[in-house]
Formats: structure tokens, sequence, C-alpha cells
């Protein structure tokens, strides 16, 4: 294990991989730090980038587009008042104030020292647990595969605000779209109507960048501000802060910070479910545990504590569960999923087991863009605070060009690009009728694998009980019955407040 | 009964009955156990059930209170919808203009449609499509061997 993480160390070390992680990093922070561009969002606009590494080098850029992005949330929270990315929400509610109070500085750099301490504490359980899971998923047979996505999609169905059946619908929709062109088993055309176009099916990343990106961007576009351009704080910003002082305090914390950081593992592990979730939760439960409640939300550095250490530990969990079972964590990992299939990595528990070194450069690559995080925070801060405040008018069209871009040059074919647009649209469409998109994506990203598998299984044995017969199928289904049961009862019980938990698609 | 829903659910019966229709045309090769229809019906079938659930769903739901209050920028719908029809256009460019010239007109006439639409506004629009498309086409094409679409008329 020692001589596979000094092997994958020194595959990072290179200076092509060292650098393009860098590059992935600064692009995570101004994407982070931009409010309306989301950290999935940001992952799109570096994927064509990519394409021409090798996997590891790959995945060692998108994993600092993540780390690099939830630090940079944080940024705009803080001094503008408005979270960079859904998952700095509840930094918003402690760091802004704090740095109105004449402290930006310390909101600032609390919330990264806090973003550091986490996700270090999350990457123990990441690199004992994606290795320990992969290995037991290894036991699955396509029964256990098959129920495995049936919950998956089951629990992120029921997270759907307004509807569960909406967001079963979405996820059904999602499994369709993935039967139309060759079936993934005999490779016949299906459902294709004669459409050369159609006749290999829908690429999986123009699907994805379609429903996140363009869908989103058309949200933005919805509230944009045409002279639109953001103040810091009315003016200049005083960033100085004593660094052995701020780390203390967080330090002083350690039960906020422990506990914080297992919710973020937790919500990451959990299928779909990621930082915006998790922050809002770890925010909540330090307010319950506190002695003084009341003082949350007027700028103390608990509230900043919990929220920051607990959107990085979700990177660790969201890695947990795309690295043993192949299903995402949540948007970010579904398209760091797309990533390892363009490279011709099938996802799963053979990944970890097979693809050993990358595996281990994934670990050792989260562990090492926290640290340049905090670096490159260091130097640049100063100029991330300029470019958050480029008008979005200008944004929202060149980002359309870079997600057209990815888009054509998966297989260099403008029909990719009808794609993107066709998805963003659907998206479009969905969220404006309350439909959620992130059942769909899984959907999307599932559809194939769920196939192969029930075929599989009928194939072995044509007895269907066998699903629920298998001791691990078998649970795994009663959990998806479960799953939808409790969405039900929490509607019947608090229609208004339906969903906890909001999936982060 | 939330019209909407309802008709979106008899829309997606619709569509999951139509296809189920198609899925008699996928021919089954011989020797296959389980036919490559097998599993799209399924899922179609599934769909509309749940398609009717919604529909149902959306009749029980009583009659709708009264109208909200329409959001503040609802006008700014429109903008969404030109924003579409620009991206559409600007695909359908590609294979004629090239990625340099669609994309340089593309990025200069949303910029300008998403602003303040004023003939004084033109000349930064147009500065920052070619210099996005310029530099788009440098680091991609000549760094990073990422070939962009050529177009028929302009390469």
């Amino acid at each position: 294990m020692i001589e596979t993480f000094f092997a994958a160390s020194s595959a990072l070390l290179v200076p092509q991989t060292f650098l393009s992680m860098l590059g992935g990093i600064a692009a995570g922070l101004v994407g982070g730090a931009i409010p309306g561009i989301t950290i999935t969002m940001t992952i799109i606009l570096v994927l064509p980038f990519t394409f021409g590494m090798d996997p590891l080098q790959g995945l060692a850029t998108m994993i600092g587009v993540y780390v690099g992005g939830e630090s940079g949330g944080l940024v705009s929270a803080a001094l503008l008042g408005i979270p960079g990315t859904p998952s700095a929400v509840a930094t918003t509610f402690d760091a802004f104030p704090m740095a109105r109070k004449g402290e930006p500085g310390r909101a600032v750099w609390l919330g990264i020292w806090a973003s550091l301490l986490g996700g270090l504490l999350a990457g123990i359980p990441l690199v004992i647990g994606a290795i320990q899971l992969a290995t037991f998923a290894l036991r699955f047979g396509p029964w256990e595969y098959f129920s495995l996505f049936v919950l998956t999609l089951a629990v992120v169905a029921g997270l759907a605000e307004q509807s569960l059946v909406k967001g079963l619908i979405s996820g059904v929709f999602g499994l369709l779209v993935t039967t139309i062109g060759s079936d993934p088993v005999m490779g016949v055309p299906r459902l294709e109507f004669g459409v050369e176009m159609l006749r290999t099916g829908f690429p999986f990343l123009p699907v994805l960048i379609g429903l996140f990106a363009f869908s989103q961007l058309m949200k933005d576009v919805e509230s944009l501000d045409p002279e639109g351009r953001g103040q810091l704080l009315g003016g200049r910003v005083d960033l100085r802060v004593r660094h052995l002082a701020v780390i203390g305090e967080i330090l002083r914390q350690p039960a906020n910070l422990i506990r914080s950081t297992l919710i973020g593992l937790w919500i990451g592990i959990l299928p779909a479910v990621g930082g915006s979730a998790a922050n809002i939760l770890a925010w909540d439960q330090a307010k319950k545990a506190s002695r003084y409640p009341e003082r949350f939300g007027t700028g103390i550095p608990d509230g900043i504590i919990a929220s920051e250490s607990s959107n990085n530990a979700n990177i660790g969990g969201s890695l947990i569960t795309m690295m043993a079972f192949g299903i995402p964590g949540d948007a970010v990992t579904a398209v760091m999923l797309g990533a390892l299939i363009i490279h011709g990595i099938q996802p799963g528990p053979l990944f970890a087991t097979t693809h050993t070194k990358i595996a281990y450069g994934m670990f050792v690559a989260y562990f090492l863009a926290h640290f340049l995080t905090v670096a490159v925070e260091w130097v640049g801060l100063r100029l991330f605070l300029r470019v958050i405040l480029v008008p979005q008018r200008i944004l929202i069209p060149v980002i359309l060009v870079l997600c057209a871009i990815g888009a054509f040059a998966l297989n260099n074919i403008v029909a990719n690009v009808w794609t993107f647009w066709v998805f963003g649209l659907v998206g479009y469409g969905m969220i404006k009728a309350g439909f959620p998109l992130a059942p769909l994506v899984l959907g999307v990203v599932l559809g194939d694998q769920l196939e192969v598998n029930l075929i599989r299984a009928l194939m072995t044995d044509a007895d269907p009980w066998l699903f629920v017969t298998r001791p691990i199928s078998g649970l795994l289904l009663v959990g998806a019955v479960a799953s939808v049961g409790w969405a039900l009862y929490q509607r019947r019980r608090a229609p208004a407040v339906a969903a906890e938990a909001e999936a982060d698609f | 009964m939330r019209r909407a829903d309802a008709l979106i659910g008899l829309g997606v019966v619709t569509l999951s009955g139509v296809l189920l229709w198609q899925t008699g045309r996928i021919p089954t090769p011989p020797f296959i156990p389980i036919s490559p229809a097998f599993y799209p019906r399924i899922i179609l079938a599934v769909l509309a059930l749940l398609a009717a659930a919604l529909v149902g769903e959306a009749w029980l739901a009583g009659p709708p209170g009264p109208a909200p209050a329409p959001p503040p920028r609802a006008a700014r719908r429109w903008l969404v919808a030109l924003c579409f029809l620009l991206f559409g256009l600007y695909t359908a460019a590609l294979p004629w203009l090239g990625y340099r010239l669609s994309t340089a007109l593309f990025v200069a006439a949303t910029q300008w449609s998403l602003g303040a639409r004023t003939l004084r506004t033109v000349p930064g629009c147009l500065a920052v499509g070619l210099g996005t498309a310029l530099a788009t086409y440098v680091v991609f094409e000549r760094y990073l061997h990422v070939l962009l679409p050529r177009g028929s008329i302009v390469p």
C-alpha cells in the first residue's frame, strides 16, 4: 500500500500534472467564487482541457477544481454576502456579518483553514473506506448491482421537494434516455426512428452538460441585472490576518470540527446529495449543540467552521461512493465518472482494485489539492476578488461556448452540440415544471449499467425472485421500498418541508 | 386540479404509449433469449404508470388557489428564449461558418442581448466576442490539440 502511495505521488509530482492540478485549483477557486457558476459548471468547463491528458492527470485536475471550488464558494459568501456555490450557503450566515463588522480577513481565512482541516480529516475515511467498500462490492453479482442502482434512484427520487411522483418520473425518464440507440448488451439499434444522430444513442457528457450547465445558466438569465457588477463590501477590503490565531480558533472547537466533518462525509457518501445539504445540516447541528445558539448568524466563527469543514469533507464522501460503487456522490463526481469512461476506464469496484495506481493517485491528489488550495489562495486571493466581479452578461455566453467545445470535442461532431442544446431545453423545461433534475441525471448515469446487470442476472438464472431472495440484493430492494415509503410519510407529516436534504445536482 | 401537471402527465402517458408501440419494431436477433425490447418495455410501462399517477395526483389536488403574484423578473423569460434561439443558430452555423466566426458572432450577440442593448455597447460586445473566439481557438487548437469545428464557407 505504502509503495503504491509513493508511486502515485511521484506520478502526480511531475511538472505537467502538478501544473495542471494548480490550474484546476485556480479554476475551481474562481468558478466557485463567482455567484451563479457552480463547481459542477466549472468542472464541466475544465473537462475538455483534460481530454488530451492521461487519466490520472485529468482526474487530479478535476479533484483540484472540486477542492478549489468548495473553498472558492466561501470568498463571495463572506465578502459579497452571496454564496458562490450552493455548498457555501450556510457560510454566508456568519461569514458575511463577520466581514461587515470589519473582520473580512478573519471571516475568509476561518473558512479557508476550516476547509483544509475538514477536508484532511475526511481524507482518512476516504483512503480506508473506498478500498474496503470496493473489495466488499466485488462480492456483488448482477442481482446486487441492479438492486443497488434501484436503491440509489429511489433515494434520490425521494428527495424531490415538490412531488415524489415527479422525482420518480424524472429518474425513469433518465433511464429511458439510455434506451435510445444501440442496446448495451448486443448492440441492436432501438428507438432511433431512422435518425442517424440517434443511432449511437445520446452521449452521456453532452446530456449531462446540457442538464447541469445550460439549464442553470438560463435560470441565471431570468434574474440577470443588465448593468450587473458586484460590490465587495462597498469597496476595498483588508484580508490581512494572524493565521496562527485563526487556526487556534478552529482547533479550540474540536467537537464542532469533527461533528461537521462527519456530517459532510456522510452526506457525501449518500448518492446525489452533496455539499448543498451538508453545509446547512452541519451549521444547524452546530447551532443546536452550542451553548449560545442565539449568537449563530451574527458573525461567530462556529458557524463558519461548521459549514466550511463539512462541505470539504463532503468531497471525501462523494469520492468514496464513486470509487467503490461507480455511483456519483454528487454532480461533480457524475462528471468525473464520465471522464473515466472517456479514458476507457469502467467505474465500479473493479476500478479501485485493478487501477490501483490511479485510485491511490486520486487519494494523493485529494490531500495535495487541499494544501495547494490554501497556497493558491494565499498568493492569489486578491486577483480572484477582481475576477468574481466580471458581469454575468459576459460570463454566460463565454461559458456556453466552452460547454459547446466540451460537447463537440468528445467525438468531433456537431451533433453533440445539438444534444447539449436539446438537453439544456429539456432541463430548463423540467425545472420550470417542478421536476427535479437529480433523478434524471442519475438515471442517465446508471441506465446502461442497470440494464446490463438486469439482463446478465436473467441470463444467468431466469428466476426473477432471486432479486428478492439473495440476501444483499433483497436488503437493498427493501431499502429502496423503505426510502419511497419514508418520503411518502414525510410528505404526509409535513408537506411544506417534505425534503430535509436537497439533491445536489 | 393542477392543470399543468395533469397535461404533462397525459403527455408522458401518450409518449410512453407511442414508444411502447415502437418497441414492437425492434428486431430480435436469433439465439438471444432476452429481446433488446425487453428493458425499454419495462421502463416505458413504469413511466406510463407514474405519469398516470401524476395525473391522478393533479386531479386530487383540488381547485387551484388564487393565482400567485408574478415573479418580479418574469419578463426576462423572453431573454431565456432568445438565448436558446441564439445558441441554436450558433450550432447550426458551426458547420458553415466554422468555429471562429460563429463563436465571435454568438458571444457578441448574446452579450449584447443580455446587456443594455444600445448602439454604444456594440463595439465592446464585438471585442469580447472576437477575443473569446481567438483566445479559445489558440488555447484549444494550438496548445491542447483539441480540434474545433471547421466551416464549409469559412474554414
